[in-house]
C-alpha cells in the first residue's frame, strides 16, 4: 500500500466570538438539511463535550448571560489513495493508538497560528471619482484587477505601503503560532493566543519547539494612545482539545473592538466597513497536524484553516447562496473539480444533479428566509411552497415559469431587476440584486427540465464536513460579508494541485520558518493579495472583512441596491439568513390550549435596543439597527438567536415545534420600532445623531 | 410642467377639502372649494362631456368604441364610469347591483376574503374583507375600527368567466394565456368606513350593512364568520378597472372621498407635519414619519375583540396627488404634468356640476388612472415591475385601499400586483397558477386558489 495521506478536516472551519469563557462547538450539519424524521434542520451548533448533540436554548449563554463562543472542531483523516475525483467518498478519522501500515499513532500534534491584519490591509471600498466627487465604491475583486487595489486603511497616519516595518508591527495583531498535543487528551490543556503562553511550532521531526523570540504583537504594545471601551485586546483566543478524542478545538476572541486616539480624541466610528484607528479581535490562520508514530517517524498532514468571525445568530437559516456555493462554483468552473459537470468552458447538459444534495437545499433556503425577514403572508406562503417540493413532484407543474422566478446569473440585464425575481436580496460588486451561482442555476435548470438524479451523492466524512461548514456561511453578497468575502472566488487563494495528496478547498498556506523569528522584526508580511501569486499567511482571510466587524453587522439590515435601479426606493435585505432583521420571539408566542399548540406572535427587530442613541427611528432604511455604530460595539452580545422550536423548551413539558424558528436569548429589553410587512421604502431626510462618538 | 400647469397644480392644493368627520363625529368646517369660472373651464384641454349631466342620464362609458387617442380620453372614461356606476338605479348606486365574486363562484361560504353579499335587495350588505392586499395591512380608522372592503363584477366579466368555466381551477390553469378579458369587463373594489353614532355623514354615500366581526385566532387577526354587526358604512374609496378597446390590460382608475387624508408635500421628511387639520383618517399634527405605518408583522398590532377596536390607529397621508410624483426621476415629467392637469381639470368640472345637483358624489374625486401606453404590449407572464409599458398616474394608489404601499416602488401602482405573472399558492398542497393575461384580475387568481381548498 502506498503511504497513507493525512488531511485535516474541515478544510476551512469557523470559530465565532462571544464574551463568555464558555463555548459550544461549530455545527457539523448544514442549515436547511433535514436531520431525520423529527423535522430537525441542520446547522445547529453542538454541545461542548459531545459528539453531535445539538444545542438548545440553555446552551447559548453562560450563567452570567454572557454569549458563549463557538469553537471550531478539527479532526484528522487518513486516505489510502491520492485524490483523483471529487468527491472521493473516502477517508477515515485517525485517533491515537490507530495502527496504520503497521505503525501505531503515538500522538497528533496540532499547530495553529492566528493573526489579525485588518488594520494593515487595503480598505474594502475603492475611491472612485464620479461627477467630480470622490465616492466610495465596493467593487469586490475588480478593484484588484490590473495590479490595482483600494486605498490602504490607516494611510493618513501610517502611509499607503502595507509592507513597512511600522505598519507590520503596529497594525498587525500577531500572537504567533501555538501547539497542542493530542496525547494530552485526557486532561486537555488550554493554550491561549496571548502573552500567557509562549509561541511554539512543530519542526520537521515532529518535535515542538518554543519560539521565545517571536515578535508577539498586540495593540497595546506599541505606544499608541489606546481607546479600549470594553477592555484591551490581549488574546485572539485559545487552543484546547476535545476530552477523550484529542480532536482540536480552536476558540476565537471575545468580540472586542479597540481603537487609538485620533488627533487627541477618541477615534471616530462612522463607516459601515472601513474605520481607521480601530482593531477587533477576530482572526484566522492555518491549522496543521503532525502525526507522530511510536517508531519516532512522523507525517505532516494536509492542513486546514480556521477563521474567527461574528456570532451565528440564526445558525439554521440557510443562505440561498452560501459560501460553499461560491467556493464550489469557483472550483467547478476554474479548477476542474467535476469535469462531468463542467469542462472546456461549458456545463454538460447530460449532467444529472442530485435533488437531495443540489436542489433541495436551495428550496429549503428559500423557505427558511421567512424567519429572519418581514415577508408578508403571501410571500411566506410562496416561499413555504418552494420548501415543500419533493423529488417526486413535476418541477414544471410546481413552477410554471422558471425564467420568471429565478434571476439568471448569466444575464446581466437581470442584475438590476428586483421585485419579482428571486433571490429577493441584494447583490455585491456593483450587482444590484443577488443571483444564485452559475453552478446552482445550471443545476436548477437541469432539474426544471426533469434531468436530475434521485440518488444522494456519496461524500467521505471529511468531505462532508468541508461542505457542511461552508454551507453554513454567507455567500453571494460579499460586501464584504460575514465569515469570508469575495476572495473565495479567487483561485490564487487555494492550493490548486488538488488531484493528489492535497485534495480540494485547501488554502494556499505560505510556508513559515519559525526558527527565523526575531523579536525586533515583524514576522508576518503583507501576504496574500487577490489576483496575485503570494501565498496565504495567518490573518490573510479575515483582513478583508469589515473593521471592526460590528459596524458592518449593525448596518446590514436593509438597503436600497447598489447601484440602485432607476426609480427604485424599495429596501431589500443584505444578509437575511446570517444577519436576522425581523424575528419571531418565542416570548411573543401564545399557547392555544384547545389545540395544544403554540401560535406565532408578532415580529420584533432582532437589533432593537434603546441603549445609547437607540435603534428607533421613523426612517425605514434605518430601522432594526443602532443609529450609532458605537452602540452596537457596546451591545452586540445582547442580540438573540433564532433556532428551531424543537430545541426550545416551552415550559409545559414540550417544545415550540419543528415548524417554527424563534428568537430566544435576546437581552434587549426594548421592543423597538414596530415591524411592517415588506416592502418598505427609503425615506429621504434622515440625519444621524450628532453625538454618536465614544465618550 | 408648464407654467400654466404649475399654476393649476398650486390651485389644486388650495382646493383641499376641509369638511371633516371629527373623532366625535361632528363636522368641523364647511367645504371651501371655489367655483370654477366658466372662462376657466373653457380654457381646460380636458372637458367633462355635457351628456354626463345630470348624472341620472350619464351614458354607459365607451368600451367597444373607446378612442384612447389622448391622456384626457382615459380620465374622461374614468369619470364617466364613476358617474355611471354611482348612478341611482332602483334607489341605490348601480355598482351595488353588480355581482359579487363569491356569487360568481357559487359559493355561500368561501371563508376568509369574500363572502356573498345580498345583491339587488334592500337587505344590508354583508361585508367581510378587511386586509389590504399584499401587505396584510389593516387600515384602522380614528375610532379604532377596521376599514372594510367589497368587490363587484359587471355582467360582461361574469359572463366571460362563466362561458369559459374559469371558476374551475383546471380550466383556468389550462386557459389560453394570450386571451384577455373582453371589452366591457369591469371589476370594482370599494372601501368602507364604519359610521359612528352621531357622526355627520351628509357628505358621504352611506348604506346599512352587516360586517363580519374580527377575532384573534392562532396568533392572527381574522374574520369570525359566526359573528356579525349591523352598521352603517360610508364609502371612502372606489377602484374601477375596465377593459376597453385596445387596452386588454384594463384602465385602472380610483376615486376617493375628499376628506380622507391630506396630501404629503413633495419635500417632506419624517418630521414634517403633514396637516394641521383633522381628516377622516388623519389626526391633526401627525408627522409624515407616523403616516401610513403598517404594523402588520409587529407584536404591537392588537385587536380588542369585545370592542372590535384595533391598535394602533392608522394615520393616513396621500403620497401622490393625482397618482404621480411631480419630481419623478424616471418618467417624462411633461406627460406627468399633463396627466395631472387633466385629472385636476376634470375633477373641478365634474364636482362643480354634481354640486349643482346636490349630489353626494360631488364629495368624491378621481385620484388618477393608469393604463398601458400601447395596449398590444400586454402579454402573459409579465411582472410589470417597472413603468416601461405604463402611462397615466404612474404611482397610483387609493389612500384607503393601498394605504401602506403608496411609495414602495415594488407596489406603488396597480400593475405592480395586477400583472400576468405566475402565482404561487397559499397552501403547499395546491397547484400554482401559470402566467395568463386574465391573471390581471385577482378575483380569478384568488378564486383559483380558494377553489382548491
Amino acid at each position: 500500500m502506498s503511504n497513507p495521506i493525512f488531511r485535516v478536516h474541515p478544510a476551512i472551519n469557523f470559530a465565532r466570538v462571544g464574551n463568555s469563557e464558555e463555548y459550544y462547538i461549530a455545527p457539523e450539519t448544514a442549515a436547511g438539511d433535514l436531520q431525520g424524521a423529527s423535522g430537525l434542520m441542520g446547522g445547529l451548533p453542538i454541545k461542548a463535550g459531545t459528539e453531535d448533540t445539538v444545542i438548545e436554548e440553555s446552551d447559548l449563554r453562560d450563567g452570567q448571560q454572557r454569549l458563549k463562543r463557538q469553537a471550531a472542531r478539527f479532526r484528522l483523516y487518513r486516505y489510502d489513495q491520492s485524490n483523483a475525483t471529487y468527491p472521493s467518498g473516502g477517508g477515515r478519522e485517525v485517533a491515537i493508538g490507530d495502527v496504520i501500515d503497521g505503525k501505531t499513532v503515538k500522538d497528533i500534534v496540532w499547530m495553529v497560528h492566528l493573526a489579525n491584519k485588518k488594520a494593515n490591509n487595503y480598505a474594502i471600498a475603492s475611491e472612485v471619482t464620479e461627477d467630480g466627487k470622490t465616492v466610495a465604491v465596493e467593487e469586490g475583486i475588480k478593484a484588484y484587477e490590473n495590479g490595482g487595489h483600494p486605498p490602504a486603511r490607516n494611510r493618513e497616519e501610517f502611509g499607503s505601503d502595507l509592507d513597512t516595518t511600522e505598519r507590520l508591527s503596529k497594525l498587525v495583531i500577531d500572537p504567533g503560532p501555538r501547539t497542542i498535543a493530542a496525547a494530552d487528551r485526557d486532561q486537555p490543556p488550554v493554550v491561549p493566543f496571548s502573552r500567557q503562553s509562549e509561541p511554539s511550532y512543530v519542526d520537521r521531526q515532529g518535535q515542538v519547539q518554543q519560539v521565545a523570540d517571536y515578535p508577539v504583537s498586540f495593540p497595546d504594545d506599541h505606544g499608541l494612545p489606546m481607546f479600549n471601551p470594553n477592555g484591551s485586546i490581549r488574546t485572539l483566543g485559545e487552543l484546547t482539545l476535545e476530552k477523550g478524542s484529542g480532536r482540536l478545538l480552536v476558540l476565537g476572541g471575545y468580540g472586542l473592538a479597540a481603537g487609538w486616539d485620533e488627533n487627541g480624541q477618541a477615534p471616530r466610528l462612522n463607516d459601515a466597513i472601513d474605520n481607521d484607528n480601530w482593531f477587533d479581535d477576530v482572526s484566522d490562520g492555518p491549522v496543521n497536524a503532525t502525526v507522530v508514530f511510536e517508531d519516532g517517524s512522523c507525517v505532516e498532514a494536509v492542513g486546514g484553516w480556521v477563521i474567527t468571525t461574528d456570532p451565528a445568530y440564526a445558525p439554521q437559516t440557510r443562505n440561498v447562496v452560501s459560501a460553499w456555493d461560491d467556493v464550489f462554483n469557483t472550483w467547478v468552473e476554474q479548477l476542474g473539480l467535476v469535469p462531468a459537470l463542467f469542462a472546456n468552458g461549458q456545463y454538460n447538459p447530460d449532467y444529472l444533479p442530485s435533488f437531495d444534495d443540489d436542489i433541495l437545499p436551495i428550496l429549503h433556503a428559500a423557505m427558511l428566509q421567512q424567519w429572519n425577514t418581514n415577508l408578508p403572508d403571501a410571500a411566506i406562503q410562496g416561499h413555504r411552497f418552494m420548501g415543500h417540493i419533493t423529488a417526486s413532484d413535476d418541477p414544471q407543474q410546481k413552477i410554471p415559469s422558471f425564467r420568471n422566478l429565478i434571476r439568471d446569473p448569466n444575464d446581466e440585464s437581470q442584475f438590476e431587476q428586483g421585485g419579482k425575481l428571486m433571490p429577493l436580496s441584494l447583490g455585491d460588486a456593483m450587482k444590484s440584486f443577488l443571483t444564485v451561482s452559475k453552478t446552482q442555476y445550471f443545476m436548477l435548470d437541469q432539474w426544471y427540465n426533469r434531468r436530475f438524479s434521485r440518488q444522494s451523492v456519496t461524500y467521505g466524512p471529511g468531505e462532508r464536513l468541508d461542505r457542511a461548514v461552508l454551507q453554513n456561511c454567507l455567500g453571494g453578497r460579499y460586501s464584504p460579508g460575514i465569515e469570508v468575502t469575495f476572495i473565495v472566488r479567487d483561485v490564487n487563494l487555494y492550493r490548486q494541485d488538488w488531484q493528489g495528496a492535497t485534495g480540494p478547498f485547501r488554502i494556499n498556506q505560505a510556508p513559515l520558518d519559525y526558527s527565523q523569528a526575531k523579536r525586533d522584526k515583524p514576522f508576518l508580511g503583507v501576504g496574500y493579495i487577490p489576483l496575485r501569486q503570494a501565498a496565504v499567511q495567518p490573518g490573510d482571510l479575515s483582513k478583508f472583512m469589515a473593521l471592526p466587524w460590528h459596524t458592518d453587522y449593525n448596518s446590514c439590515a436593509t438597503h436600497t441596491p447598489d447601484p440602485n435601479p432607476a426609480g427604485n426606493n424599495t429596501l431589500y435585505w443584505s444578509w437575511p439568513a446570517q444577519r436576522p432583521v425581523a424575528v419571531y420571539p418565542a416570548s411573543q408566542c401564545s399557547y392555544d390550549r384547545s389545540a395544544g399548540q403554540w401560535n406565532l406572535g408578532g415580529q420584533l427587530y432582532s437589533v432593537r435596543g434603546d441603549e445609547g442613541q437607540g435603534t428607533q427611528t421613523p426612517y425605514p432604511q434605518q430601522q432594526g439597527r443602532f443609529q450609532c455604530y458605537f452602540d452596537f460595539v457596546e451591545n452586540w452580545q445582547k442580540v438573540g438567536f433564532i433556532i428551531q422550536g424543537l430545541r426550545i423548551p416551552d415550559g409545559k413539558g414540550g417544545n415550540y415545534g419543528a415548524d417554527k424558528f424563534l428568537e430566544i436569548a435576546s437581552l434587549f429589553e426594548s421592543e423597538g420600532d414596530s415591524v411592517p410587512a415588506w416592502p418598505t421604502a427609503f425615506m429621504p431626510g434622515y440625519q444621524p445623531p450628532k453625538n454618536c462618538g465614544p465618550d | 410642467m408648464t407654467v400654466s400647469n404649475l399654476t393649476k397644480g398650486l390651485f389644486a392644493v388650495s382646493f383641499i377639502p376641509v369638511t371633516l368627520l371629527s373623532a366625535c363625529g361632528t363636522a368641523t368646517r364647511d367645504t371651501g372649494e371655489p367655483q370654477a369660472m366658466t372662462s376657466q373651464i373653457a380654457a381646460f384641454d380636458c372637458k367633462a362631456e355635457s351628456d354626463w349631466f345630470p348624472q341620472n342620464q350619464t351614458p354607459k362609458p365607451p368600451f367597444d368604441d373607446f378612442k384612447g387617442n389622448s391622456n384626457c380620453a382615459f380620465h374622461q372614461w374614468s369619470w364617466q364610469a364613476f358617474l355611471w356606476l354611482t348612478q341611482s338605479v332602483d334607489g341605490e348606486p348601480r355598482f351595488l347591483s353588480f355581482e359579487s365574486p363569491a356569487a360568481l363562484y357559487g359559493d355561500s361560504d368561501l371563508g376568509s376574503g369574500i363572502l356573498p353579499r345580498m345583491t339587488k335587495s334592500s337587505r344590508p350588505e354583508l361585508v367581510d374583507e378587511f386586509l389590504q392586499a399584499g401587505t396584510d395591512g389593516i387600515l384602522t380608522d380614528q375610532n379604532g375600527r377596521s376599514v372594510y372592503y367589497s368587490q363587484y363584477l359587471d355582467s360582461t366579466f361574469a359572463q366571460f368567466v362563466t362561458e369559459h368555466d374559469l371558476t374551475d381551477p383546471t380550466k383556468l390553469a389550462s386557459f389560453n394565456p394570450d386571451t384577455p378579458f373582453p371589452n366591457g369587463a369591469m371589476e370594482l373594489k370599494a372601501s368602507w368606513k364604519i359610521v359612528q353614532p352621531n357622526e355627520d355623514t351628509s357628505r358621504f354615500f352611506t348604506m346599512p350593512a352587516t360586517v363580519t366581526l374580527l377575532a384573534n385566532r392562532s396568533g392572527k387577526i381574522v374574520i369570525d364568520p359566526e359573528k356579525t354587526e349591523e352598521v352603517t358604512l360610508a364609502l371612502v374609496g372606489l377602484h374601477i378597472a375596465g377593459r376597453v378597446e385596445g387596452h386588454p390590460e384594463m384602465i385602472w382608475a380610483t376615486f376617493e372621498h375628499d376628506e380622507n387624508a391630506p396630501n404629503v408635500p413633495a419635500d417632506a421628511t419624517a418630521e414634517t407635519v403633514v396637516s394641521k387639520e383633522d381628516w377622516t383618517f388623519y389626526e391633526a399634527g401627525t408627522t409624515f414619519g407616523e403616516c401610513n405605518r403598517n404594523p402588520s408583522n409587529s407584536a404591537s398590532r392588537k385587536l380588542d375583540e369585545r370592542t372590535q377596536t384595533l391598535t394602533p390607529v392608522t394615520q393616513v397621508c396621500r403620497l401622490f396627488e393625482f397618482g404621480n410624483d411631480p419630481n419623478d426621476a424616471v418618467n417624462d415629467r411633461k406627460s406627468i404634468a399633463k396627466n395631472d392637469s387633466n385629472i385636476h381639470d376634470l375633477n373641478l368640472q365634474v364636482k362643480q356640476q354634481l354640486r349643482t345637483e346636490s349630489s353626494v358624489w360631488s364629495n368624491y374625486f378621481e385620484v388618477g388612472a393608469i393604463w398601458f401606453l400601447k395596449g398590444n404590449d400586454f402579454k402573459a407572464n409579465e411582472s410589470l415591475a417597472d413603468d416601461d409599458f405604463l402611462t397615466g398616474s404612474l404611482k397610483l394608489s387609493n389612500a384607503t385601499i393601498e394605504t401602506f404601499t403608496q411609495t414602495q416602488s415594488t407596489m406603488n401602482n396597480c400593475f405592480r400586483c395586477h400583472n400576468t405573472n405566475q402565482r404561487f399558492p397559499p397552501e403547499v398542497t395546491m397547484t400554482p397558477l401559470p402566467g395568463l393575461e386574465v391573471d390581471i384580475s385577482h378575483i380569478l387568481v384568488n378564486g383559483y386558489f380558494r377553489s382548491q381548498q
